[in-house]
């Protein structure tokens, strides 16, 4: 009897088995926060019932969107996309809309080998293969901690954070105040959309008006995340290729 | 010499007390030494009555003032999150400072740079207080804005914040008048404006939006109390040799609740100052475009738009005037309205030579000179609900009224023989309808549409005609006096019409959705003809015996059901769909019943489209078309509708049913620069509603059968659109192929029309140098049966040429020429048309100054050929000789 063989053998189904189910994917929904419906002083009431309106159009129909992150924890990239629907006739613009804000609208990588995260954008004709470092915000941890489906999170904040409103007007490095709750148990660097880089999975994460918040982690096995075979551009080479598209 | 030493004095004093002044520059940084952008530094002079003055550091912290030497200047510098920083300096020289600011632990929402500071930054908005800025010279906003730091205006108004571009303005906060910023900027009034915030505007494009609240921006004015009511505009008036004259006032009122454009043009040169455009501006403009595109594209066609357009005319005057309000109700209502009022005079001529298709008619010559004395208005009001929930409710009524009174005398001559005929024409129409639409989405598996319209319209044409020949002796019982025949026709139509169409749109599914659709349409009209002779004494010669006039009575039901089913599989969108129609319908002829029927219709449809990629995709389209033509056509009792046609209706007509099936193809590669599209179609008549004609000599008499004469048409069109640097260049082609049959002299003729063209198109966007734009079409057609073949050619190049040269001339000039061949008789004909106008006006000055030449070449007549069934024409049309006018503009 080769044992050797037999040794190996078992040493080998060991290690599948032990990687089996280590993948996760983990749906996600957007939804709008209070502080969405803030509307400037200087505008007139006939403009604020319309702004309001179209706010509470987006309000209710901002959920109709499911969105899928998997990680593929062997080659460790993950995949963040929408669940493609139909749109009903005539709001195909609005939809874009909604599946844009926050991040979403086409998929995005985490590649955690590269430090970056890509996004893989066909818009208007183009594709614009855009990587940015990871993570892309500067996240401040807080000792803040709560419960998301069971998991003990704790909040991180961008380093420009709400609790010192300082706000670069009018600059091209105007910086939003974002939030996210990272669950440390979980994979560390993945979260959705731009998400990523804190020291757990992000579990919730948004701006003042509106968060992306996940509903449910699944344990997988074998997912495999296909990263797109393509040159990518940066930040910078992305917004002066659009500028040409929309300045002319 | 006491004398000489004072004046020198003098002379000197002026030239020494000349303020010098340095530059105070450096940088403001932070405990770490990090430069702190966008950082407030005011400086105010504490000794004199010097202005203020101002600058905010860049992205590497770096600031420069220039002050006053020997002067104490109180200069404070402040930044959202540290502590305010003050302290008095007085420089005698160029000098560097550097400040270094410390955090503060306090948060702060708003920052006071000082109590009635020229500038208040607040969290996305920078407001500049106006007063601290004027020197009183002012006359417009434009002059203010100039004076404000960081901001830059040009010419045309186009304004620029601190490098971004403003895309929109506002005034109190709401949209002001069509939202196009330029109006604001060069007509406020520079004393009515208090403050200026320039405001963030985001995108609606999530894709865009890192990118576009960067670079553009919103500008707020706010008006001083006591000054929110203002009006500007401008005056153009213009005169020219021969008692030509143009006034062409344009104004605007604008109050907090009420925005008012008032639209003025009086001229003899049959000239339209309120074009196409304005007319689309006053129904809503490019929002209307967006919100819904077929009742925009409906407006460029109606008989306003095309009056607008109307060319054709030897001489035109005109009194215009033309009113849109904009009126806050209050409480979520807004109500836009608007009013046009237009009386004129028209004069035209037309000449035609018309060679019949029937190779034994003699060819005609005819001579038709017309006087149109019109009046019309329109009136629309337009009622908008909008509250914060889920339902939007619109209301829309329009009253339409037109009335005129044309003369136009014609005479024809064939092979020696004169006819003349002189007509009155006396046209009036009354129209009103009332829309109501509704939207409601009451989650995001259920959406509601629905629209119900009601419209009465009522119209009447009295028509004296003279003429010295008897016409139709076979069938008209002519009194024979003399040589002169004089026949009254009046024509009378009433319409009330209710029309409701409810969609509803649910999604099932992912994947599934359907569209349950309902409503009818429902017609009842009246139609009226009376044909009688006027003889010399005055008494009525009645044709009603010999089978003229009709008293129609027409009542139509159509009501329908139906659904769409929509599905995508990855990405193929189908959507099919079927409705049902139930058509009910009633003819009555002097009260006695000719007609009474019901009719189900079966109408199926189908649509696909795939798409490749954002840019690339494909649509199929197949339609089933039913519908019910005009009702005239079932008057079925002679009337008289030119001196050589005479009609008779048909009771038993039905509704038209056709099919078409189209295919398009598009790519809108925006990067690239590159747009083309492709389009194939093709229809097939089931059954339609056809002339059935019997020709004598230049006499047609008709009627109207619903038959299933076999009718294809096929058709292809594409074009290609590529931009160039600063090159614009379009290329179009489309070629159509239809055979059809018509009935003449109980003859059933086969015909063959094709027609195809192309065109191509360059246009230049120069900042610097003339921009042009430069093209020219080619097109055939071909009509040919068992009898005849006739092919037409024709070449139209053309030019428009707009050059803006020493800053504040702009010459303009646009060439049209058209060359025209028959091929089968070899008959050529050209005519060329030009226009130019040169205008100058200095910026910033309130007057402007016109020279404008119409028709450049004083070219007669325009020529144009056309070719049907029964003739083949060619036609003179006259237009008004060359036109020379000096115009004075001033603003107020």
């Amino acid at each position: 009897m080769n044992y050797k063989r037999l040794y190996i053998l078992v040493l080998l189904l060991n290690f599948t088995l032990a990687h089996a189910q280590s993948d996760f994917k983990v749906t996600y929904k957007k939804r709008v926060l209070p502080e969405y419906f803030q509307i400037s002083d200087s505008v007139s009431d006939v403009k604020k019932s319309r702004y309001l309106k179209v706010r509470n159009s987006v309000k209710r129909n901002i959920g109709k969107f499911k969105y899928t992150l998997q990680i593929d924890t062997e080659s460790n990239i993950s995949e963040f996309k929408v669940i493609e629907t139909m749109s009903v006739d005539g709001n195909e613009r609005f939809n874009n809309n909604l599946k844009g804000m926050l991040g979403g609208r086409f998929p995005i990588y985490n590649h955690l080998k590269k430090d970056s995260v890509f996004e893989n954008a066909d818009f208007r004709g183009k594709i614009y293969f855009t990587s940015y470092k990871s993570p892309r915000y500067k996240w401040r941890l807080t000792k803040k901690t709560k419960d998301i489906l069971g998991f003990k999170c704790y909040l991180a904040v961008t380093e420009e954070s709400t609790d010192k409103t300082v706000i670069f007007n009018f600059q091209k490095d105007k910086k939003e105040a974002f939030h996210a709750w990272y669950a440390p148990s979980l994979p560390a660097k993945y979260g959705p959309s731009f998400f990523t880089g804190l020291p757990g999975l992000v579990l919730q994460a948004g701006n003042k008006k509106m968060e992306i918040y996940a509903l449910d982690i699944k344990n997988v096995s074998n997912v495999e995340v296909e990263f797109p075979d393509k040159k990518s551009i940066t930040e910078e080479q992305k917004n002066k290729q659009l500028k040409a598209l929309i300045g002319r | 010499m006491n004398q000489l030493f004072k004046i020198f004095l003098l002379i000197l004093i002026p030239l020494t007390s000349f303020p010098q002044t340095h530059e105070l520059e450096g940088k403001i940084q932070d405990s770490l030494q990090n430069g702190i952008p966008n950082t407030n530094i005011i400086a105010t002079p504490l000794d004199t009555d010097d202005e203020i003055t101002f600058s905010i550091s860049d992205q590497k912290g770096r600031y420069r003032l220039i002050l006053s030497e020997h002067s104490r200047y109180l200069v404070e510098i402040t930044h959202l999150g540290f502590k305010k920083i003050s302290d008095t300096i007085q420089i005698s020289e160029d000098q560097t400072q550097n400040f270094t600011l410390q955090e503060s632990t306090e948060s702060l929402e708003e920052v006071l740079i000082r109590q009635e500071m020229a500038v208040i930054v607040k969290e996305d908005t920078i407001t500049y207080r106006t007063d601290q800025f004027k020197t009183g010279e002012e006359r417009k906003l434009r002059d203010v804005l100039k004076k404000l730091p960081g901001v830059e205006v040009d010419r045309e108004g186009n304004v620029k914040v601190n490098g971004k571009s403003v895309t929109k303005l506002m005034v109190d906060g709401k949209t002001f008048f069509t939202g196009d910023e330029k109006l604001g900027v060069n007509n406020i009034p520079a004393d009515a404006v208090d403050e200026v915030e320039a405001l963030d505007n985001y995108n609606d494009v999530a894709f865009l939006k890192g990118l576009e609240d960067s670079d553009k921006m919103a500008l707020n004015i706010k008006l001083k109390d006591g000054k929110k009511k203002f009006a500007f505009g401008d005056v153009e008036a213009g005169a020219g040799i021969e008692n030509r004259y143009l006034l062409h006032p344009k104004l605007f009122y604008y109050s907090p609740k009420t925005a008012v454009n008032l639209i003025g043009d009086f001229n003899n040169v049959g000239q339209k100052s309120f074009t196409v455009q304005d007319y689309l501006d006053f129904e809503g403009g490019f929002g209307l475009a967006l919100e819904d595109p077929s009742t925009y594209f409906n407006l460029y066609s109606d008989e306003f738009a095309q009056f607008l357009r109307e060319d054709e005319f030897t001489y035109s005057k005109n009194d215009f005037a033309a009113a849109s309000l904009y009126q806050d109700l209050g409480r979520n209502f807004s109500l836009d309205a608007y009013s046009i009022f237009n009386k004129g005079k028209l004069r035209t001529k037309t000449v035609q030579d018309i060679s019949y298709q029937s190779s034994s008619q003699a060819d005609e010559f005819r001579n038709n000179t017309g006087q149109n004395d019109l009046l019309f208005s329109i009136n629309k009001i337009k009622l908008r609900y909008d509250n914060m929930d889920n339902v939007d409710l619109r209301a829309n009524t329009t009253i339409k009224y037109n009335d005129g009174e044309s003369q136009s005398n014609l005479s024809s001559l064939v092979q020696n023989n004169e006819e003349f005929v002189n007509t009155n024409n006396q046209p009036r129409q009354l129209e009103f309808t009332q829309t109501l639409n509704l939207n409601t989405q009451f989650s995001y598996k259920h959406t509601t549409k629905a629209e119900i319209t009601f419209k009465h319209s009522e119209s009447n044409n009295n028509r004296l005609w003279d003429f010295n020949e008897a016409l139709f002796t076979d069938i008209m019982p002519l009194v024979v006096e003399d040589d002169s025949f004089q026949l009254e026709q009046d024509h009378t139509t009433k319409l009330n019409n209710i029309k409701l169409n409810a969609k509803h749109y649910w999604v099932l599914a992912d994947f599934h959705h359907i569209y349950p659709v309902a409503g009818f349409n429902y017609f009842n009209t009246e139609f009226n003809t009376l044909d009688r002779q006027i003889l010399n004494d005055g008494s009525i010669n009645s044709f009603e015996d010999a089978g003229f006039n009709n008293r129609l009575d027409f009542s139509l039901l159509d009501a329908y059901v139906g659904f769409q089913y929509k599905t995508q599989i990855d990405d193929l969108v189908l959507r099919p769909g079927l409705v049902v129609h139930n058509y009910n319908w009633n003819v009555a002829q002097f009260s006695n019943e000719i007609a009474n029927e019901n009719k189900m219709m079966l109408l199926p449809e189908f649509f696909a489209e795939y798409e490749f990629n954002s840019s690339k995709k494909i649509k199929l389209e197949y339609n089933r078309y039913s519908n019910f033509s005009k009702i005239s056509q079932f008057a079925n009792r002679l009337r008289l509708q030119s001196f050589n046609q005479l009609y008779r209706g048909n009771s038993e007509l039905e509704n038209q049913i056709y099919n078409r099936i189209r295919l398009n193809y598009r790519n809108f590669n925006m990067f690239r620069g590159l747009i083309y599209f492709i389009n194939l179609s093709y229809s097939h008549r089931e059954q339609s509603i056809r002339n059935l004609t019997e020709i004598d000599g230049i006499d047609q008499i008709s009627t109207s059968i619903y038959t299933d004469l076999p009718e294809n048409t096929y058709s292809i069109s594409g074009n290609i659109n590529k931009r160039i640097s600063d090159y614009r260049l379009s290329f179009g082609t489309n070629f159509s192929f239809s055979d059809y049959s018509r009935i003449i002299n109980n003859e059933t003729l086969d015909y063959q029309n094709n027609n195809y063209g192309y065109n191509l198109k360059v246009q230049t966007r120069y900042d610097e140098w003339p921009n042009l734009e430069v093209g020219f079409r080619h097109s055939f057609s071909e009509l040919s049966s068992e009898n005849s073949t006739n092919e037409f050619m024709r070449i139209t190049p053309f030019a428009i040429l707009e050059y803006d040269f020493f800053e504040d001339f702009i010459f303009k000039f646009n060439y049209d020429y058209n060359y025209f061949e028959n091929q089968s008789t070899n008959n050529i004909n050209r005519f060329e048309i030009a226009e130019s106008s040169l205008f100058y006006s200095k910026e910033d000055s309130a007057w402007g100054f016109e020279i404008q030449a119409t028709n450049l070449f004083d070219v007669s007549f325009k020529r144009e050929n056309s070719v049907n069934e029964f003739i083949v024409a060619d036609r003179r049309i006259f237009l008004q000789p060359r036109t020379i006018l000096f115009k004075l503009i001033y603003k107020l």
